[in-house]
């Protein structure tokens, strides 16, 4: 498998890249990193390696994957925006998307999960910092304090995306070579199955067992008459501001008689 | 004491708050330093002249603070809103107004970023695969569109309404999220029909070869597959032990395993 020799600048640019995109999701969630940017960072990694056809195909794959999950509360997701640049960087080519995200991606998105959580643990340093000048009223150091936090976003994102994109390509050749055909196709299987989880998590958030019955519609519309997403989002539109009018005359008719008993006190 | 905040006043908390919110985020007070930092140049100019008010603000800002990052936008109107016209002893209402709207605006909030991010990105999604990334600008657009005017259109809200807002938007947000989930829903079952591919091989019985897809699945109905492994996931999420990494390890060895029996295969 032919994968793609980058040089210590590019590897130092997608680095970086990592940084900003962990930045992106905790500050102006413009959609160049974290969960919901995966496709616009490997746009970026696409053209770092000269290829950003290749990161955008990779950003899709990968944003598949994140598509619902979300970083309620401090919650520990996989890293996949550190995959999707890995595996742009690393895989040379469309073909050899699903063997490197399957070898490289998956697995240390996953792994690094710990950093993450690692991360926010170290920032309490930071935050006991910026306690101590608040009680001063300094606010020049409550302000560094919380703007020190980046180092601990920034490094757990940086360090897996380094030493991936480092040991990566030899990692890939070597395990590849050995490779039987069952596993390749499993791999192949894998990457197209693994959207799943995803889509469970997000099931397990929103009150599946309430609306069952739009499920269903939205699953239907598209297995047997094969519509478009948009499509599906702008019927779904319509049932939505339909329940959205009736909630509404509900909770109206409810506020006059909560009204009416808060005015006998 | 009154001091009026200008429109561009308004509009620079809530860009500092996009900034600000997260960036020494930690598991024992959160975004409480967040809070603080994108109100210290507020409150240096709300508390000219009054030592004690101005501590007194360090101090109830430094409290436990976590929310939805945009919903936090009309707390923060508020807040500045009964600050800047009631001074120091506004501050016991402010903390009691962070308190009680931080849980709820955190639980609508995170349900309406969720669903609205589910909608884009599965366009951006099913477009990027084919090699177009028009669905992404799409995205982006909207991004944009939040961090740019619907974040401090929010703050500026909470600003002029104040406390009275609130109570009345509880109950509107409530029927927009549940309105939303419908549509999410729609949307995530027409992805999963969609995003998701599970391709069925040929097996082996007494010595005659079947196609599982072909002669078995498709017969019963289409992408029949996909909804059995988001099912599998769903159950298996209801576990107390399962976490979502290990759940990506158990998707991934047991489609392993029925591809070195033939039973999955590469679609």
């Amino acid at each position: 498998m032919e994968v793609m020799d980058l040089n210590m600048f590019q590897i130092l640019i997608l680095t970086l890249l990592a940084g900003l995109s962990i930045i992106d999701q905790m500050t102006f969630t413009l959609g160049i990193g974290g969960v919901n940017g995966i496709i616009g960072v490997g746009i970026l990694s696409g053209i770092v390696v000269g290829n950003p056809m290749l990161g955008l195909i990779v950003g899709g794959l990968f944003q598949s994957y994140a598509l619902g999950l979300g970083m309620f509360g401090g919650t520990a997701i996989p890293n996949w925006a550190a995959a999707a640049i890995m595996v742009t960087g690393i895989a040379g080519s469309v073909d050899n998307i699903s063997a490197t995200a399957a070898i490289i991606g998956v697995p240390v998105a996953a792994l690094t999960v710990q950093l993450d959580v690692f991360g926010r643990f170290a920032n309490v340093v930071f935050q006991h910092r910026g306690d101590k000048y608040a009680k001063l009223g300094n606010a020049k150091q409550v302000i560094l304090s919380n703007t020190l936090g980046l180092i601990c976003w920034t490094v757990s994102r940086m360090l897996p995306v380094f030493v991936g994109l480092l040991a990566g390509p030899a990692l890939i050749t070597t395990i590849h070579g050995y490779m039987p055909e069952w596993l390749s196709i499993g791999l192949a299987a894998v990457s197209k199955i693994l959207p799943a989880v995803g889509m469970a998590i997000l099931l397990r958030y929103l009150p599946t067992k309430e609306y069952f019955h739009y499920l269903i519609l939205g699953f239907v519309l598209v297995a047997w008459f094969a519509a478009p997403v948009l499509a599906v989002s702008l019927i779904g539109l319509v049932f939505a501001i339909n329940a959205f009018r009736i909630g509404n005359q509900a909770s109206s008719t409810a506020a006059v008689t909560t009204e009416g008993g808060s005015f006998d006190e | 004491m009154s001091k009026e905040l200008t429109k561009k006043e308004l509009r620079d908390i809530s860009y500092r708050w996009s900034w600000h919110r997260s960036l020494a985020w930690n598991y024992e007070k959160m975004m409480s330093l967040g809070y603080l930092t994108t109100l210290t140049p507020f409150i240096e100019k709300n508390y000219k002249g009054d030592e004690e008010g101005r501590m007194r603000a360090y101090e109830v800002h430094s409290q436990f603070f976590n929310s939805c990052p945009n919903l936090s936008n009309i707390i923060l109107g508020v807040d500045v809103a009964i600050e800047s016209k009631l001074g120091k002893e506004g501050l016991d209402t402010v903390s009691a107004i962070k308190n009680s709207l931080m849980g709820p605006f955190a639980g609508i909030g995170d349900a309406l970023v969720v669903i609205t991010n589910v909608i884009f990105g599965s366009i951006a999604v099913a477009m990027a695969t084919e090699g177009s990334v028009i669905g992404f600008l799409l995205w982006l657009v909207w991004n944009f569109t939040l961090m740019f005017y619907l974040r401090p259109l929010l703050l500026r809200v909470g600003y002029n309404r104040g406390i009275e807002l609130v109570t009345t938007l509880s109950d509107k947000l409530k029927n927009l999220t549940n309105s939303a989930s419908i549509l999410g829903l729609m949307v995530v079952g027409g992805m999963i029909a969609s995003i998701i591919s599970v391709k069925f091989g040929l097996i082996n019985i007494f010595g005659s070869e079947i196609d599982l897809q072909v002669q078995v699945f498709d017969r019963i109905m289409p992408k029949i597959g996909n909804a059995m492994i988001v099912a599998l996931c769903y159950f298996l999420l209801g576990k107390k032990r399962i976490t979502t990494v290990k759940l990506i390890w158990i998707v991934m060895i047991l489609t392993l395993l029925l591809a070195f029996f033939g039973i999955l295969i590469s679609p």
